[in-house]
């Protein structure tokens, strides 16, 4: 099966390098006619071949077939089989198969979605999508092998990480990849469409629906990581401004932008060269994410270790970004504007909100690279924290939120001042009561937290202003009932009032995101059985007792051993809820370093935390034992049980026994001694508003996804219109 | 008066030009004003100004790490060997799960204070990162081949 494997990437190189060239010749006009049929059949050979391939990754996870040397690094046979079948994307080979993958079948919908238009710029367009395409095979060939066997395979492998076995994180990184192969269809077409010199509105409305795909799907991924940050790897918190973080939020921030701008050049023809700009920004922006992640250039907790794909993508990147530098310029009198961006106007709102992301994309790309940029200036490496981005981060947010609330409220064109003044009444009253709101509830504490609320205040009324506005008129039209009407009104411009339903989001999550990092208390302190700590609103957290078990899995194997505390939590002075957060041991595959009984508390740790999240503040608990004292008393066990093996002549059967009996009475002790847990609580108001608004900001944007594309609308307007016809002429 | 396009054009470009220049420059003082120096053990341990926060990479030295009363001790050395000078470093902020002796970490330490322990230096509240265990590549195999014994419940 590896054979199969190498044979099948391999020969996905060559279609794509094959692919790449007919469909640049036939782009130049070089060769005979059927060129370009020739390059379109080389990109559905290569997605027959990767996913061949991907499946056969598959495969070998799910047996799983220890020969391989990512399977062995990335599975074992106490990995649940759910984890086993994800577990390809934590490894790099894995990751960049599915990456291969995922592009070429987002190229092939693209390009079959051509159906005969834009002639000119589609085998540009091909020629790019099928480069990438063997990038990656390249690097799958010559440098991050997934089919890579081991002579003499061991029994079991490594596993995947345990603190990768949360739900979220099996879709995590598919979706960021989505994300990233969708948004190379846009750059492929704007690049196609520079170099054939087409610059008329065709290759954004061809492209328009990946890219709002690839932000869906980028900015989904995202708070899938932070939720799982915030669940899973027990510090509390679910944005950290880590360079890998950094990575995929510029991607998306830049389209936010230019998905806002490409309406502007569709309706009035102005912002040509900020908008093909944009995307070739994010194109490039996604390569450079997944380079911040393979090559382990900067300090990250989630960048790859020592790796050899960076220089690769390093030349690409920087190929890529000459050519789309090269071709804008050389296109410039083709990207003149058509007219004037009035002040009072929504398109001057786009263009300043689209100011405002660009200066933070600029932001975070700087403080993640200063790193390197200060070792290249001053010969030391220096790097900037958490509170430096947040610095920056704030004003651009409160500017973001307050166009997203004050656009809507302005016409395309030309606005009237006193007509704006009147608009702007309501949800002003709105934003300023808010923010005395939050004032008074939460202390002038936080300046920055009062001002975002006045802004989402503001933000959240003008869009409700708009929905009652849109039912009002259908209203007025058709007499359906309220409900109904507004029913009507958003689905009849979907990609309208799903983009005011994203605001509404982006306004709510932002809100939630300053309130609770600037109204939340941490407390940790070691606790012993019995003792108390004080929260905030007169909570208490009592830790009652502690627990302990082994856990097997299907197989009857140990998966984990348990290791936790029943808390309770006291409201007012009255017993409340009983939670149980605990500490989880997962075993190592290193039997000989660690020792039959010591090997499975050397393993991996996770902290398993309890939430009770709500409405108005989430209480997040985790109680971690002394796992030194743990693994000390494993280790004395681990010495007698070896002492004993050596001594007598004992059957595998007997020593299985032994051993189970060994680690039940190591967590028994624990029990018994009942030792302090170092227990760390935190009281965070809104956190439970930051995934409703992520949420809103999905359904707003699977709302306008949606919507017909404007082909297919005329297509159908003009099939009314001959029906229409004949009826009456009938 | 009316004004005509391209004087606008290049009014609108000199205050735009102006804006970017103000905020680059400022972009530039407050990051090197605000980032921290990133050494490594054997860089800071004679050395250190007390004033001053390093980002250090070191791994974590094997038998270093205790924990009384819930704050966290232990001694750095440089990374991917733990050799040459060490620091010793206390930290009472959030224990990523995969802190462990022998792993490579990063934290943000400023000396011990005049009348403390100047010899300690103290880790910054929230600060302690360990690479992400999913991409270590390098953990050891079960190398007796034969498989370790499965308990029998």
């Amino acid at each position: 099966m590896d054979v199969v494997g190498r044979a099948l990437l391999i020969l996905a190189l060559g279609v794509s390098i094959f692919g790449s060239g007919a469909a640049l010749a036939a782009a130049r006009g070089a060769g005979p006619a059927t060129l370009m049929v020739a390059a379109r059949r080389a990109l559905y050979a290569l997605l027959a071949l990767s996913v061949g391939a991907f499946v056969l990754m598959e495969v070998a996870f799910i047996r799983p077939d220890f020969s391989y040397t990512v399977v062995t690094g990335h599975a074992s046979l106490t990995t649940p089989l759910g984890y086993r079948i994800a577990a390809p994307w934590a490894s790099q080979e894995g990751s960049l198969l599915l990456w291969l993958t995922l592009l070429s079948v987002t190229s092939t919908i693209a390009i079959r979605s051509l159906r005969g238009r834009m002639r000119d710029v589609e085998p540009y367009a091909l020629a790019v999508l099928l480069l990438l395409a063997a990038f990656f095979a390249g690097l799958l060939v010559f440098a991050a092998r997934p089919f890579a066997t081991v002579p003499f395979p061991p029994q079991d492998g490594i596993g995947l990480s345990p603190l990768l076995r949360y739900p979220t994180m099996m879709i995590h990184p598919p979706l960021l990849y989505s994300g990233y192969t969708l948004f190379a269809v846009p750059f492929a077409f704007g690049i196609g469409a520079l170099a054939a010199g087409r610059l008329g509105g065709d290759w954004i409305v061809h492209t328009r629906r990946y890219a709002l795909a690839a932000w869906l799907l980028l900015g989904t991924g995202i708070i899938l990581g932070s939720r799982w940050s915030y669940a899973e790897l027990g510090w509390g918190g679910y944005w950290a401004w880590d360079p890998v973080e950094n990575a995929s939020v510029m991607p998306w921030l830049t389209a936010t932008a230019f998905l806002h701008t490409i309406v502007v050049q569709e309706r009035r023809g102005l912002l040509k060269t900020w908008n093909v700009s944009l995307v070739l920004a994010t194109g490039l922006l996604c390569l450079l994410g997944t380079f911040l992640v393979r090559s382990g250039i900067l300090q990250s907790i989630h960048a790859f270790g020592a790796s050899t794909v960076g220089p690769p993508f390093l030349i690409l990147i920087g190929a890529l970004l000459a050519l789309s530098i090269w071709l804008v310029v050389k296109r410039r009198a083709l990207l003149e504007p058509d007219g004037e961006i009035q002040l009072l106007s929504r398109e001057s709102m786009f263009l300043l909100g689209n100011l405002a992301i660009i200066v933070l994309v600029i932001v975070v790309l700087w403080g993640t690279f200063f790193p390197l940029i200060s070792e290249a200036l001053t010969g030391e490496a220096s790097s900037v924290g958490a509170t430096w981005f947040s610095q920056y981060a704030t004003p651009s947010a409160l500017a973001i939120v307050a166009l997203a609330g004050l656009a809507p409220l302005l016409p395309w064109g030309r606005g009237r001042w006193a007509a704006f003044g009147r608009a702007t009444l309501l949800p002003l009253a709105a934003g300023l009561a808010t923010g005395v709101a939050t004032a008074l509830a939460g202390g002038t504490g936080s300046i920055a937290a009062i001002l975002l609320a006045t802004a989402a205040g503001f933000t959240l009324v003008a869009i409700g202003r708009e929905y009652v506005i849109g039912a009002r008129a259908r209203r007025a039209l058709t007499g359906d009932a309220p409900a109904l009407a507004l029913l009507h009104a958003v689905s009849g411009n979907r990609r309208r009032y799903g983009g005011y339903l994203v605001h509404a989001g982006l306004s709510t999550l932002l809100l939630a995101v300053a309130a609770s990092t600037a109204f939340d208390t941490t407390k940790q302190q070691p606790l012993r059985q019995g003792e108390r700590i004080q929260l905030a609103g007169g909570r208490e957290l009592e830790y009652v007792k502690p627990t302990g078990r082994i856990v097997l899995n299907s197989e009857d194997r140990v998966e984990r051993i348990e290791f936790g505390a029943d808390m309770r939590v006291w409201r007012d002075g009255k017993p409340a809820e009983l939670i149980h957060p605990r500490h989880d041991f997962y075993p190592s595959s290193a039997a000989i370093a660690f020792g039959p009984v010591g090997r499975f508390f050397e393993g991996e740790e996770t902290t398993e935390i309890s939430l009770n999240s709500g409405p108005m503040r989430d209480l997040w608990v985790a109680a971690t034992p002394d796992s030194k004292a743990i693994v000390d008393r494993a280790k004395v066990v681990n010495t007698g049980f070896v002492k004993l093996l050596e001594e007598r002549d004992i059957s595998n059967d007997v020593a299985g026994e032994i051993l189970a009996k060994s680690l039940q009475g190591i967590v028994d002790q624990h029990l018994a001694a009942s030792p302090p847990v170092i227990a760390r609580a935190i009281d965070a108001p809104g956190v439970f508003w930051v995934w409703i608004g992520a949420g809103m900001m999905g359904l707003g944007g699977l709302l306008a996804v949606s919507q017909p594309s404007v082909a297919r609308s005329r297509a159908k307007a003009a099939a009314l219109a001959r029906v229409g016809q004949e009826l009456g002429a009938a | 008066m009316q004004v005509s396009r391209s004087r606008r054009r290049t009014a609108r470009f000199t205050v735009a030009l102006t804006l970017a220049l103000f905020l680059s420059g400022m972009l530039v003082y407050t990051t090197f004003s605000a980032a921290s120096p990133e050494r490594f053990p054997g860089q800071i341990a004679a050395t250190a100004d007390p004033q001053q926060t390093y980002r250090v990479g070191g791994r974590v030295i094997e038998g270093s790490v205790s924990r009384p009363e819930g704050v966290l001790h232990f001694k750095l050395g440089h990374p991917g060997t733990a050799a040459g000078e060490q620091i010793s470093v206390t930290y009472r902020g959030t224990v990523p799960d995969t802190f462990r002796e022998g792993r490579d970490i990063l934290i943000d330490v400023k000396r011990g204070a005049a009348g403390s322990d100047a010899a300690t230096f103290v880790g910054q509240d929230n600060t302690l990162v360990t690479k992400c265990p999913s991409k270590f590549n390098g953990e050891p195999m079960n190398p007796d081949g034969g498989g370790p014994i499965v308990p029998k419940t």
